[in-house]
């Protein structure tokens, strides 16, 4: 990412949101206000540091209760629909599931409706 | 630090140290660095010794005090670097009949293969012990019965058992 | 083929209890996720990109039908209804959840399989040469010798924490198919030139990877039963002196590298005169009572030519064209081979649904003495198919969608899961091949270019062993953009060879064009039916090198 190597300051590039996987089952899962998700579109959006580092806290604290494995920021713009898109080809593949098969993964899972 | 033996959790009677003031000072049996040997050699009274040796260390420089000794602990500096099971293995073949520890951060899942390559103990940081109770190591221990190595310290393979099963005596 | 006793079997039931509690105490915190992640990798269950993935070992490549019934059961049942088979002969399942894992691996003892030792620095899974017991160029079955390693590295007390990953392979032929000379360990069943005693030439070192090496012979001739112990001499000296500073300078090849492969001979020399091996080999009966599981067959006496499967090609083009692409000599008259592409055009490379895996299933067990193999080329392979009976198993494949005759052509491409599953990927691979192959869909036109290796990986640890493809193709990541490299050249047999770059990586737009160039180049250069990699070896890569430089200016347009 352009953007992360030519920033100054430290932490993420902003708006981010926490993903991690979720320990017993291995889905990849997002933060929320209340909880953990497996729908990227409710994944809760940080706009501004502070609200990064609440997010990451609470990151932390479900690794560490042995909920999620290896939280960590993800980049993201909001689209139209004011859904969260990961920036990275990476993550956005994560976020939908694998390109070569429509059918599965998060992309099927949670079709806009 | 927890010590734990194939019976379960036991006391360490050895202090360890670790500069020549330290052992100067120190009473009773003490673990010194390999560096230190010499000087707690010539410099002690009859309490037992041990010696703490890093895992690359060579056997050829140990060996001169396998008599001398009562201990050699080797030192783990992470669970996931098998070189002190190695190691463990040919101190026991070049002839060390003492008490052989492993010193450092190893879980419980690798008990059993402590046991085989010839370690008697497991000298663990307090963190480690904390999360892994005794009944996890002793149960470790046994979950897996037979192996197919010849040659460790876990009782028949399982290639001697069938050879046992044909009835052969030798090959 | 092999077949658990009773120790083998509670070997791999106890190893299923010992996986269940470690799950159980990751949960209850007990083991921290640093502490586990080595623990289920030595298991086979890596966390990806999506989920969890389990790798599930298939011995040197070995399976029965029932055995492939269950992966199709346990497909349906716990993953999404399909699997994966890898470039090291194994299979995987892209979606299992942790906590049904235990329960997977349950089903899997039912059928004598198990994940031991599919990922994780340890002595991982042995392959070996696809038509074991098949090939007319054998000297001997290596599966016997793949599975007294098998058994011996697994759950090995003193070697479980390696350096880094271990790959054995072992083949019996003088036509290398295991690649044993890109393995950390390769083993070559040979006969010594002067008693006709069997052993072993071993070669050391090789490996892809981000510094890919050839291995170096460090015993020209080890005598058969003193296998185990010299093995565990050459493990000894890496497990003690390979690096563990940098974990991409840890695997033996660097080992050997740094110190040269005379050094290293001799460490190991000096180790293997120290250590008791009449108390580490396996007895003489050990080793006979397993090969005596790999016996062949119980064939028929039958003409070497059948004159039913010649008049059926005469008769079916589709057939004939089959036949020529994907049967392999059998040693035993009136029977063949058949290898079973798993890359259709347009399709995953590798990838098997759980109703092909059943047909298929059926298929072997009826026309392939309920054997079946798997490839490292991640294709399939009826190991021993009557002459007489192949306008039948052509018929019963086509039917299961199972009858693509590329066997070793353009669109027979390795792929590695790439950016689609991989949680270190850096590109995607599938997507790649998807494209390549369409470009050459043209069946005639296929085989016309004959014989070509593609190999892609999706990042510089080579899963896809692009550096050993005719055509090797690796995907990397440029300006947040997947980017390709393509090198040229590359061979895993007994003439094993490093490909070399072309030029400076491309967008994955204009692979298939690059390819396309590629060869064309080879079709206007090639002298008097030279295959592919031969008309690389003998033109050298200038004349690739400005088509490439071609591509790239056009593209720049
Ligand atoms: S080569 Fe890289 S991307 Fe491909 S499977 Fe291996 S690690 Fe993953």
């Amino acid at each position: 990412m352009a953007e992360a190597t030519t920033r100054k300051t430290r932490g993420p590039v902003l708006p981010v949101v926490l993903s991690a996987n979720d320990l017993f089952v291995g889905e990849v899962v997002y933060l929320t206000e209340d909880g953990w998700t497996a729908d990227p579109r409710r994944a809760l959006v940080a706009h501004d540091e502070a609200a990064a580092a609440r997010l990451e806290e609470r990151g932390v604290a479900a690794a560490r209760e042995n909920r999620v494995v290896d939280p960590y920021f993800v980049p993201v713009t909001i689209d139209g629909d004011g859904v969260p898109q990961a920036r990275h080809i990476r993550e956005a593949i994560r976020q939908r599931g694998p390109t070569i098969h429509p059918d599965i993964g998060k992309q099927a899972d949670f079709k806009a409706a | 630090m927890t010590l734990i033996t194939w019976n379960g959790q036991a006391q360490s009677q050895f202090l360890a140290v670790e500069t020549a003031e330290a052992l100067a000072a120190a009473e009773g049996p003490v673990i010194v660095p390999l560096a230190l040997a010499r000087a707690a050699l010539d410099g002690r009274r009859n309490a037992p010794l041990g010696l703490l040796v890093a895992n690359d260390a060579s056997p050829d420089d140990i060996a001169p005090f396998f008599d001398k000794v009562e201990l050699i602990a080797i030192a783990f500096p992470s669970f996931s670097d098998g070189r002190g099971l190695s190691l463990a293995r040919k101190l026991r073949r070049a002839g060390f009949t003492g008490r052989l520890r492993a010193s450092g951060p190893v879980i419980a899942d690798q008990f059993a293969d402590c046991l085989a390559c010839g370690f008697d103990e497991v000298d663990l940081p307090e963190g480690v012990a904390a999360r892994q109770p005794m009944e996890q190591w002793l149960k470790a221990r046994s979950t897996v019965t037979s192996h197919y190595q010849t040659g460790y310290a876990h009782g028949a393979s399982i290639l001697e058992q069938r050879r046992a099963g044909r009835g052969g005596a030798s090959s | 083929m092999y077949r658990y006793d009773e120790f083998d079997a509670r070997f791999v039931r106890e190893r299923v209890a010992e996986f269940a509690g470690q799950v159980a105490r990751r949960l209850d915190g007990s083991l921290t996720e640093d502490e586990f992640k080595p623990l289920r990798l030595k298991n086979g269950l890596y966390l990806q990109l999506h989920a969890y993935m389990l790798r599930i070992a298939v011995p040197y490549g070995t399976l029965s039908s029932r055995q492939l019934r269950q992966l199709a059961h346990i497909a349906e049942t716990y993953d999404k209804g399909y699997g994966h088979f890898t470039t090291r002969q194994n299979l995987q399942f892209n979606w299992p959840k942790l906590k049904d894992v235990p329960e997977i691996l349950g089903l899997l003892a039912d059928v004598e399989m198990h994940c031991i030792q599919t990922s994780g620095n340890c002595i991982r899974n042995v392959t070996a040469d696809q038509f074991a017991g098949v090939a007319a160029d054998e000297v001997e079955d290596p599966r016997p010798t793949a599975e007294l390693i098998r058994q011996w590295s697994s759950l090995h007390p003193e070697f479980g924490w390696l350096p880094r990953k271990f790959k054995v392979a072992v083949t019996g032929a003088e036509h290398d198919r295991a690649a044993i000379k890109v393995h950390d360990l390769g083993l070559k069943l040979k006969r010594h030139p002067d008693t006709g005693e069997i052993g072993y030439e071993v070669v050391v070192g090789g490996g892809l990877g981000r510094t890919p090496m050839i291995g170096k012979v460090i015993r020209d001739f080890l005598p058969r039963a003193e296998l185990l112990a010299y093995l565990e001499a050459v493990m000894r000296v890496y497990n003690s002196e390979g690096r563990r500073d940098n974990k991409f300078k840890a695997r033996v090849k660097i080992l050997v590298h740094e110190i040269g492969a005379e050094e290293f001979v001799r460490r190991v020399e000096e180790e293997y005169a120290k250590l008791d091996g009449p108390t580490v080999n396996a007895p003489v009966e050990e080793v006979e009572r397993i090969a005596a599981y790999f016996a062949p067959p119980a064939y028929e006496a039958l003409p070497s030519v059948s004159i039913l499967l010649d008049q059926a090609r005469a008769a079916a083009p589709a057939l004939d064209a089959f036949v020529r692409q994907n049967a392999f000599p059998h040693r035993q008259p009136g029977y063949v081979a058949l290898t079973v592409s798993l890359k259709p055009v347009g399709g995953v490379p590798g990838d098997m649904t759980a109703d092909e895996m059943r047909a298929f299933a059926d298929i072997a067990e009826r026309y392939s003495f309920d054997e079946l193999r798997v490839t490292h080329a991640q294709n399939l392979v009826l190991p021993h198919v009557r002459q007489d009976e192949v306008p039948e198993v052509f018929a019963a494949l086509k039917a299961a969608g199972l009858a693509t005759a590329n066997a070793g052509l353009v669109t027979d491409i390795i792929a590695c899961p790439g950016l689609d599953y991989c949680a270190l990927a850096t590109a995607r691979s599938i997507p790649i091949a998807q494209e390549i192959a369409r470009e050459f869909s043209d069946e005639a036109e296929q085989r016309d270019i004959g014989p070509l290796q593609i190999k892609i990986s999706g990042c510089i640890n080579a899963c896809g062993h692009h550096h050993v493809g005719h055509i090797g193709i690796l995907g990397l990541e440029k300006n947040g953009r997947e980017n390709y490299q393509i090198t040229l050249g590359g061979d895993a047999t007994e003439n094993a060879a490093l490909g070399e770059r072309l030029g400076p990586g491309i967008d994955a737009e204009a692979v298939p064009g690059a390819i396309r160039a590629i060869v064309s180049t080879y079709l206007e250069r090639r002298q008097h039916g030279e295959a592919f990699i031969e008309t690389v070896r003998r033109a050298g890569l200038d004349p690739f090198k400005t088509a490439f430089a071609e591509v790239i200016r056009e593209a720049a347009e």
